[in-house]
């Protein structure tokens, strides 16, 4: 039972979003997005947001009908015990997924850029502990560490100012050459990097005030997108079309240019610092999942918290190379396309239908 | 929770402990190469030197130079260990030369090595040799090293002088970039001494044209914003120098009658440094004049030269995409040696020093 103790102040909702959200895909959505708009699919990323914008509103109009309020309460009601079940676990084992693909990323960058000689499993026990202790216990453990996750990395947004030594406004110029179409096309590559927004579906009973915060989690998102739009247009200035197929994180190669009295290369410093910023991702992911698993099952949070770790260290250490790295990156932006844009509103549609067939009914 | 204690610590050990066996690379265990110089050698292999600067006492430097010669720049980076008896690190390099035969052949191959390699920075400098890259490297008796005086020859001409500012990233973009073509600062030896002697323009990663350094600043006031830039002419009355120059430039394209029009605009003052006449205050607006006749005449000479050899190393192709609507890629490379370029200038002239 989740006593007024365990809540948290709406205000956090803002954090919650933003931290779930911006993550290891701000290193290198910038090539990605680009594939159908070119140098306009800077304007991708806010058809993406505006469209994110509904469903959380979506989400907010599902979730405030119910007094346990979250997808697996969602599920029972409305496809009963068992394909309510069944459908909670797959929604877990979805966040597992994006969980996986954040921390594969981020390993993968620490061994391009700085050790290229980890062990990937002995780097996993690293982390993973860490990510067990904040998520095994209280929910406020996490939103802690969302909190910081914005807080800490948001000084990196100062060195978008380097990169601007370098642009070149040509590289943008004519803005609106690409169709509508295309543009809605790389949007739907963009949305990749606001998916996080799905574990809402579980935090939500864990919010006072709940129904009332929506404005907080708009607002998060809309910040999100700031911060998105503001690395991709620097990006777009820096590099051009050519040049930025060839690049796989482009954000990091910012830092490549910055040299500093005290410090030869930043990306040692940006790297460590993403840190902050990847954590929260991992955390809630990790929590979320447990947490659908252990509402399902009942079988305590410990347990599944654990049993999600462990999903996670051994998905990790399975994935070597670039390859497997890519394969996965695209199988969760599908599934978060087909998450958040069919799943979701075709489970609000049937959840309206079920509560009018079950007024009716009584 | 004793025994989570315990397994925590357990766990974080383990991680250390296997990492730990890890190679590493310590600073006095390690020769830092700051310069490489790659020429073409015979049956297409690529001959590699490279300098690493040893610091035998506190304030003495001495340069240790390898060579070695082989098919590709990481096999020659094995030969090149083979010889040095500590691991060479070429992950701290200033600058990397390539000989004029190697440019001209193509250097895609050979710097896209720098770009896979993150450990390299972006603001490395490239520049291309004329003769031997070896003689070069070998020709420098400096205390600051090799790599840092080579470094500083060409960063200081580009903050005061006439070379346009060129390094990995400006390169590895033009490179790429199918809408312009690079070029890179061309030294040379001259009384054993290396000196920057011009410019070099490619045409994709071949080396096709030179100019002299005198001649580089009329293209790097076409080609960017100058903070601190000079410009030298000589007519047939009297020679003058105009120095301190602060330039902006335009570049604008039009459509006219199917045909792109590019207008390229330069405006910059500067003040009189040197003047073989008297009386440069009351002749100001005259100088003016001449000075922005003098620039125009050079300045088309040069365009023309580059649309001759089918170059673009001014980015025109980009502002003609950014400008005009329905740009196609095909149809601007056909006409692009007969398109109009105009040129126009607006010196103004602020001072004559301290005297009239």
């Amino acid at each position: 039972m989740i006593t007024l103790k365990d809540k948290v102040s709406s205000f956090f909702v803002f954090f919650l979003i933003t931290a779930a959200q911006i993550g290891i895909g701000v290193l290198g959505f910038q090539r990605i997005i680009s594939e159908y708009a070119g140098h306009d699919a800077w304007m991708s990323i806010i058809v993406a947001a505006l469209a994110i914008s509904g469903v959380i509103w979506l989400m907010y109009r599902m979730l405030g009908h119910h007094e346990e309020g979250d997808i697996i309460g969602i599920h029972r009601f409305t496809f009963g015990k068992w394909l309510g079940g069944l459908l909670s676990v797959l929604f877990a084992a979805y966040l597992v997924l994006l969980a996986t693909v954040v921390l594969r990323t981020y390993v993968e960058i620490i061994q391009v850029w700085m050790f290229p000689h980890i062990n990937v499993w002995a780097l996993l026990l690293l982390i993973l502990p860490l990510v067990y202790y904040i998520i095994s216990v209280e929910f406020r453990t996490v939103v802690g560490v969302c909190f910081l996750g914005v807080v800490y990395p948001s000084f990196l947004l100062l060195t978008l100012f380097f990169p601007l030594k370098y642009a070149e406004p040509t590289n943008i110029m004519p803005v609106m050459d690409h169709s509508m179409i295309e543009i809605i096309q790389s949007s739907s590559l963009a949305i990749l990097e606001f998916m996080g927004v799905s574990a809402l579906l579980v935090f939500y009973p864990f919010i006072r005030d709940a129904a009332k915060s929506q404005k907080f989690a708009q607002l998060g998102n809309g910040a999100t997108m700031l911060v998105y739009l503001a690395i991709c247009i620097v990006s777009y200035l820096y590099y051009n079309q050519q040049e930025l197929t060839d690049v796989i994180w482009a954000t990091l190669g910012f830092w490549k240019i910055i040299e500093l009295p005290f410090m030869a290369r930043f990306e040692y410093f940006g790297i460590s610092t993403l840190f902050f910023s990847i954590l929260p991702n991992i955390a809630l992911f990790t929590w979320a999942s447990a947490r659908t698993l252990d509402r399902t099952f009942h079988a305590g949070h410990k347990k599944m918290a654990l049993l999600v770790i462990t999903i996670l260290f051994l998905v990790c250490v399975g994935m070597t190379d670039r390859m497997g790295v890519n394969i996965i990156n695209d199988v969760a932006g599908k599934m978060g396309l087909v998450v958040l844009f069919v799943y979701v509103p075709l489970l609000f549609l049937l959840n309206v239908v079920r509560r009018k067939v079950k007024k009716n009914g009584s | 929770m004793g025994r989570n204690y315990v397994i925590f610590i357990l766990l974080v050990v383990i991680s250390m402990a296997v990492n730990y066996g890890m190679p590493k690379k310590v600073i006095d265990q390690v020769q830092i190469v700051t310069v490489a110089g790659h020429d073409l050698a015979e049956n297409d292999k690529v001959k590699t030197t490279v300098v690493a600067p040893f610091f035998a006492k506190e304030g003495e430097l001495m340069d240790l130079l390898y060579t070695s010669t082989a098919s590709s720049i990481y096999k020659n980076k094995i030969k090149l260990n083979a010889q040095s008896s500590e691991q060479l690190l070429i992950a701290k390099e200033e600058v990397i030369l390539y000989n004029q035969d190697l440019a001209s052949k193509g250097l895609e191959d050979y710097v896209s090595y720098l770009f896979r390699d993150p450990s390299m920075g972006a603001d490395l400098l490239l520049a291309v040799v004329e003769d031997s890259t070896e003689e070069v490297l070998s020709s420098v008796d400096s205390s600051k090293g090799t790599g840092i005086y080579i470094q500083e020859l060409l960063e200081h001409n580009t903050r005061h002088g006439h070379l346009p500012s060129a390094d990995l990233k400006v390169f590895g973009a033009a490179l790429k970039s199918k809408r312009r073509d690079p070029f890179l600062p061309l030294l040379a030896l001259k009384e054993g001494k290396p000196h920057l002697k011009g410019l070099a323009f490619f045409d994709d990663d071949k080396l096709v044209d030179t100019i002299p350094i005198t001649k580089a600043g009329v293209f790097r006031l076409l080609y960017e914003r100058v903070d601190d830039g000079q410009y030298n002419m000589t007519t047939s009355d009297y020679k003058i120098s105009v120095q301190n120059i602060e330039s902006s430039r335009n570049i604008d394209a039009v459509k006219k009658g199917g045909q792109p029009e590019v207008t390229i605009s330069v405006r910059f003052k500067g003040v009189v440094r040197e003047f073989s006449e008297a009386n440069a205050t009351k002749k100001l607006p005259e100088i003016e004049k001449a000075v922005e006749k003098d620039f125009r005449k050079k300045a088309k000479k040069m365009v023309k030269r580059f649309q001759e050899l089918n170059i673009d190393p001014l980015h025109i192709e980009g502002y003609v995409k950014g400008q005009v609507r329905k740009y196609n890629k095909k149809q601007f490379k056909q006409a692009y040696p007969e398109i109009p370029i105009n040129i126009q200038a607006d010196v103004s002239i602020t001072e004559s020093g301290a005297r009239n």
